[in-house]
This record gives structure tokens, sequence and C-alpha cells, in this order.
């Protein structure tokens, strides 16, 4: 801890230690999920861009499954229903990815990006975005190790000249994806 | 990394079980103390408003502990969701009103150390800033929205939770957001 948290958790337990103890508590249970406490507090200062990717493709099939490549992303799916490895080679190809992948499996994913190389190496996985996903696993791998060098004059937009890597991934289904303000008549997409 | 635990909060936070509420919430401290900075440390560039802040949503979340349902949510958005109401209600107050933050025991006063410390904590969050300010064409539901699933991590039933709106309302609210940006992302191509 820095000087000004252990301090200030010193007057916390000093000022109201003895107020808390007497309250007790009412949530009995101390179940909690293993998630967020080291990947946001990593994230907050390394978080550079955050990526929206909507996944439309058609692609070509292989031994039952599919496998779309171009010198900018690869998507590969080995069976039907299988699970979805996107691979991005080229940081300016994310639009390209995005008019390929929506079709493909009707649903959009959503990286956060911070700075400085993998400290995993390889794909992540991305974490469903809202309850009941119906679609199959969904990882994305940055670069060849999860790590993307952008050199100067080479980017066209998202996060800029660096190394980058992915901290986080959610997909979303792309029926709940921009339809929040929309209904018949009624577009916020101008 | 900048924003990662110090070994010692580690070696704590996963020491034996809390058995008292004191030692409960000193553990809900240690994890989220930081991010918590982290929050105030995008939105203010002064050391001390970051320090009275923080300290102010401590001195509430201590206060309201009794009443924290674990069951009902993580720690971290219920933390963010008195973050939020501390930090509007900041923005409400005059630059020179600082009764309110003293009265709840928020204020302190910083040596010099600490001050450097915070400097460097607003430093280290300069691009979350500038992201944010990116997002700055949002709607403030919205970017917080964004925020808190995309920046923070929680979940959107969390953020929801920590917003205080039904889960419907704030897929709403992140639906558009998203929209927004997609449509900015490629009006900027």
């Amino acid at each position: 801890m820095t000087r000004f948290t252990e301090e200030l958790w010193s007057d916390l337990a000093r000022e109201h230690g003895a107020a808390l103890a007497q309250a007790g508590r009412r949530g009995a249970s101390r179940i909690r999920r293993p998630r967020v406490i080291a990947g946001s507090t990593l994230a907050v200062a390394a978080i550079a861009a955050v990526i929206t990717l909507g996944l439309t493709s058609t692609g070509s099939t292989t031994a039952g499954g599919t496998r779309v490549v171009t010198d900018a992303y690869t998507i590969t799916q080995n069976s039907s229903g299988g699970p979805v490895l996107v691979t991005i080679n080229n940081k300016e190809s994310i639009n390209a990815a995005n008019e390929k992948l929506n079709a493909m499996l009707k649903e959009e994913v959503v990286l956060s990006v911070g700075s400085g190389p993998a400290p995993v190496n390889g794909a992540v996985a991305c974490r469903p975005g809202v309850p009941n996903m119906q679609g199959p696993p969904v990882k994305v791998l940055l670069g060849a190790d999860g790590t993307q060098v952008i050199a100067t004059g080479t980017t066209a937009d998202n996060t800029g000249v660096g190394t980058w890597y992915v901290t986080a991934c959610h997909v979303y289904p792309t029926a709940d994806m921009g339809t929040g303000g929309t209904g018949v008549g009624k577009t916020d997409r101008g | 990394m900048i924003g990662e635990q110090p070994a010692a909060v580690r070696a704590r936070s996963r020491g034996r079980p809390a058995s008292s509420p004191l030692e409960e919430f000193e553990q809900v401290y240690l994890r989220n103390v930081d991010v918590l900075m982290g929050y105030f440390a995008r939105r203010c560039r002064e050391p001390q408003t970051v320090a009275d802040l923080t300290s102010e949503t401590f001195v509430r979340a201590m206060n309201g502990f009794a009443r924290f349902d674990p069951r009902r949510g993580s720690d971290r958005a219920w933390l963010f969701g008195i973050a939020a109401h501390v930090f509007a209600r900041h923005c409400e107050q005059s630059a020179g009103d600082r009764d309110a933050v003293a009265r709840l025991g928020g204020h302190r006063a910083l040596d010099e150390d600490q001050i450097e410390e915070l400097a460097e904590r607003i430093d280290a969050e300069r691009e979350g800033a500038a992201l944010m300010q990116r997002y700055a064409g949002l709607p403030a539901v919205e970017r917080s929205a964004i925020e808190l699933v995309d920046l923070e991590g929680l979940t959107p039933k969390e953020a929801a939770l920590a917003l205080g709106v039904s889960g419907v309302a704030f897929r709403k609210r992140l639906s558009r957001a998203r929209s927004r940006l997609r449509q900015e992302h490629r009006s900027n191509d």
C-alpha cells in the first residue's frame, strides 16, 4: 500500500471501526465470484482503448468448419457450433473484421486493450457480456502471441502507435447491441 | 505494471478468512482502494480532491457496511455505486464548499509525500482520462456504462447495481453507447 492508503485505513479503523464492529453484518454469505479483483486493478492504469468488433462474415469452409483468412485477420471455427478463434494480425483491419464477422456469429466482441506486452502469451477468452449467451465460446488473439506492436505511420485508428495486448474481452449477441434506443420508426444510428 | 497490487496487499488479502466485520471490511478496502483512487484520478487533477473523494467513499462504505449484502452483488459494484454518488455530489458543490466532506470525515490533510504519491496516481491514469475524454461526446450515463464494464471489468449486472438502474435499462445504455462509438469509429475512417 502507499502511505496514503495505509494511513487512510488506519484512520478509518480508528474512527469508525468500533461502530462497524457493533453494527455487525447483515449479509451472511461471503461467497464471491473470483473475478474482477486483479484484472480490473491491472487494467486501471493500462487501458488505452476499447475496440468494438462486429462479428459478420460468410467465410470459407474447411473440414466441416469455417476459416476466414485475410492479411489482416483470421477467423477459425473448426466445427459448427465449436469454439471460435479470432486472430487479429493488423490493428488497422478491425473495421474490415467488423464487416466479416457480423453475419457469421450474430455476436459482437468488445476488447479492452492495455499498453505494453501481454503478461501471458496466447488468446484471451471472451466472457459473456450478458447472461445466458447462446453462441460458441470466442477467443481473440492479438498478433502472433497476444502482443501487437504498432509502428509509427501504420495505424489509422484504435490504439495508436505502441505495444498493446488485450486485457479483457466480452462477447454480446448482436441483437443485444444497438437496439436499446431503437424501435418502430426510430433509430439512434443516424 | 502501474496498477498492480503491492505484494503486501496480496499477502493480506489472501490471509486467513475475516473473522470480524472490521477485518472483512479491511479486505474489501484492500481489494478496491486502488481501483477507486483510479476512478477519481481519471476525473480530478488535484491530489487533495482525489484523496478527499476516496476517503469519503470509504467512510460512507464503512458506515453502510452492515447493510451490504454480497449476495446482491460484488463489493466492487457496491463501492462504485457509492463513488458515483460521492462524485456527483462533489460536482454539485461549489469549489469552496468542503464542509460536507469534512463533516463526513472524508477530508484529510496530506503531507508532501502523499501529495506526490497521489499526483503520480493521477498521472498514471492519464491514458484512462484521455479515453474518457475521447468519450466525452457520449451522454454521462452511457459513458458510465462503458467505463464500468469495459474499463473496470464489472459485469453488466454489477454495473447496473452500481448505477442503481435495472439490468434492462443498463443494457440499453450500454447498447446505445456502443452503437454511438461504432458510428464514431466508422466516421473517423
